[in-house]
């Protein structure tokens, strides 16, 4: 144990020395910048030669965390930018072009090689908007000048219109974001039916025999790991806490947020409409108490603005037509009148399976299901009784300018691009 | 209801500093860019700052892995030398019931039948006395023989009593049974000397 002491008392020593060796050099560094203060133009000057070194080192091989990376998230669509700035300014069109398909194929080549890594996902989804952003922002168009400072609308593209790989670009994006959902989705989707359906968290409720699904066979968890409301909850936490991470849009964090609650919702309502022990007074508020779980959560993000919540209406209301009186024309009425998210197939099926939890309860009588039926005769739209949980609504890149002075950035010499050259 | 909440990155500054692990460095960088928007969202007062901070956190970064690196090796190299140790600890105690024999010794078994008894003088000996009674045997032999066929009379005990003394000393042993023939021939001469003179 004494060696590794004084192993590492002599490590200590060397490190203190090193660390000594960089302060001096980095005092030196900082008082010749002050000597002469240069007033840079937020470009980067690279050869040729080294494009595919560019390539390699700020898209291929960037880990998705680290230093530089956590501190300034966009600093790769950044850099970027700040490249394809510099080969616009001096006019060469074919190293231009050369450097945006090399991005354009970076990118793609990072993400089919990491095609099931939530992280990398996330973070190229970031920066490629991020880029996007940036192209149109200097693009010189109008409508992307508003908010520009003096500074910045001076250092818009000079010779170039790069509008057609923007389009590529944003197209890439919408490849990635698809990306990034199914590998999300994939992941959440063994929690939706235990943790909003099976799982009981509400306490006072006489416990029937649990129904089945509670272990499955061969599957990923074991007795004492049911998923409960609260694996959903922390799982889209983990996932918000990464996009916020990596700078993501919030715009765009808001979509994601939205597609994630519509497959819950779905999920959750199609397998009520399969399973007639799920069709009960208890489910009903068991579900109930979990959408309210689920608003909490939205809230908590500030997330409410993403209408995330609209998307588990038709779950909400099958769950309050579980609740409530099923015997009189007036229940009828009111029926018809609240579950204006759910079609007749899907509320007669519902009145159907429902279940009562004890003796003293009856169940639905047929008279009353015609009742309703006669009431809904009316209406048009889906006869459908189970949802597409595959839909996805389309994602957007809406336009968001960024106040970044790019004259102000620095390359972190950890990013290992020191054959740029700030200009 | 309680949800958990996530492991902060915040508590990465709570750490003990020999704790940090590179995410922790991660972590605080992350909670710092944070704090550094909120100053200013434009970032042109922070800028330089902002960058030396970097600077500043990646030499962090550096040092927290290359301690932990080290840390990593020295455990491993401790615990091959402790295990080194036992194995030779283990090996020494029970190899004492074994001697190994010197460059000119033998390890006799007291229980073998076969075990080496006797002298290299007694067995000598031994063999000295052995090669003088066959020689006296085969005297006696040769004068039965010599009786048997009537050479030697028996009247005349007194002329068989041939000189039969004991062996001379341990010096003059015939090594070979030749020497012991050639006496023969000499005393079957003498005899027959004898009779001549009748």
């Amino acid at each position: 144990l004494k060696l590794q002491v004084s192993e590492l008392q002599r490590q200590k020593q060397e490190l203190e020395v090193h660390v000594e060796e960089q302060s001096r050099e980095l005092a030196a560094k900082q008082t010749s910048a002050l000597a002469i203060p240069k007033d840079y133009l937020g470009m980067l000057e690279y050869k040729r030669e080294d494009e595919s070194r560019l390539v390699q080192n700020i898209i291929l091989d960037l880990k998705p965390k680290g230093v530089v990376v956590n501190m300034i998230p966009g600093m790769p669509a950044y850099i970027l930018f700040m490249c394809v700035r510099h080969a616009d300014y001096l006019n060469d069109g074919a190293k231009l072009k050369s450097l945006m398909n090399a991005i354009i194929s970076g990118v793609k080549k990072v993400i089919m090689d990491h095609h099931k890594d939530f992280e990398v996902l996330s973070f190229w989804l970031s920066n490629t908007y991020h880029l996007l952003n940036c192209l149109k922002q200097y693009s010189g168009e109008e409508e992307f000048m508003k908010q520009n400072t003096p500074r910045q609308s001076k250092n818009c593209l000079q010779n170039f219109d790069l509008s057609e790989h923007r389009q590529i670009l944003s197209d890439l994006a919408i490849h990635i974001y698809h990306q990034f959902i199914a590998v999300m989705e994939k992941t959440l989707t063994p929690m939706i039916v235990p943790g909003m359906l099976v799982h009981e968290s509400l306490q006072g409720i006489s416990s029937m025999k649990p129904t089945g699904f509670r272990k499955r066979s061969g599957s990923i968890y074991e007795d004492s790991e049911t998923y409960t409301i609260s694996s959903i909850l922390q799982q889209l936490s983990a996932f918000h806490s990464t996009m916020s991470q990596h700078g993501m849009e919030q715009g765009l964090i808001r979509q994601v947020v939205k597609q994630l609650f519509f497959l819950v919702g779905a999920t959750t309502l199609n397998h009520i409409m399969l399973r007639k022990d799920m069709c009960s007074c208890r489910k009903g508020m068991q579900i109930r108490c979990n959408i309210s779980y689920l608003e909490e959560w939205l809230k908590e993000k500030e997330l409410q603005t993403s209408n995330a919540i609209d998307t588990l209406r038709p779950l909400s209301q099958a769950a309050w037509l579980l609740q409530v009186n099923k015997s009189t024309d007036g229940d009828a009425k009111e029926i018809t009148d609240t579950c204006t998210e759910l079609n007749p197939v899907q509320i007669v099926k519902i009145l159907n399976s429902y279940t009562p939890i004890d003796d003293f309860e009856k169940r639905v009588s047929s008279s009353f299901v015609r009742k309703v039926q006669s009431l809904l005769q009316d209406h048009e739209g889906s006869t459908q009784l189970m949802l597409d949980t595959q839909y996805h609504f389309q994602v957007t890149f809406p336009f968001c300018p960024s106040s970044q002075a790019l004259e102000l950035l620095q390359v972190p010499s950890s990013l290992h691009l020191g054959f740029l050259t700030r200009i | 209801m309680e949800v958990r909440e996530e492991a902060s990155p915040a508590l990465a500054f709570e750490k003990d500093a020999f704790q940090l692990t590179v995410e922790d460095v991660y972590d605080i960088s992350y909670v710092i860019g944070r704090d550094l928007l909120k100053i200013s969202s434009t970032g042109e007062e922070v800028s330089d700052l902002q960058f030396r901070i970097v600077r500043v956190l990646e030499m962090f970064e550096t040092l927290v892995n290359k301690y932990n690196l080290s840390l990593e090796e020295l455990k491993m190299e401790r615990d091959n030398l402790k295990s080194e140790l036992d194995r030779i600890i283990k090996e020494s105690s029970t190899g004492q019931g074994t001697q190994t024999a010197g460059p000119n010794q033998l390890v006799v078994d007291l229980k073998d039948p076969n075990r080496p008894r006797f002298t290299m003088q007694e067995l000598k000996e031994v063999l000295q006395e052995r090669n003088q009674l066959k020689a006296q045997l085969m005297v006696a032999q040769e004068e039965l023989q010599l009786y048997k066929s009537g050479i030697l009379p028996q009247a005349e005990p007194a002329m068989v009593e041939v000189d039969l003394e004991p062996p001379p000393s341990a010096d003059h042993i015939p090594a070979t049974t030749d020497e012991v023939k050639e006496e023969k021939t000499a005393i079957s001469k003498l005899f027959s000397f004898r009779r001549k003179r009748e």
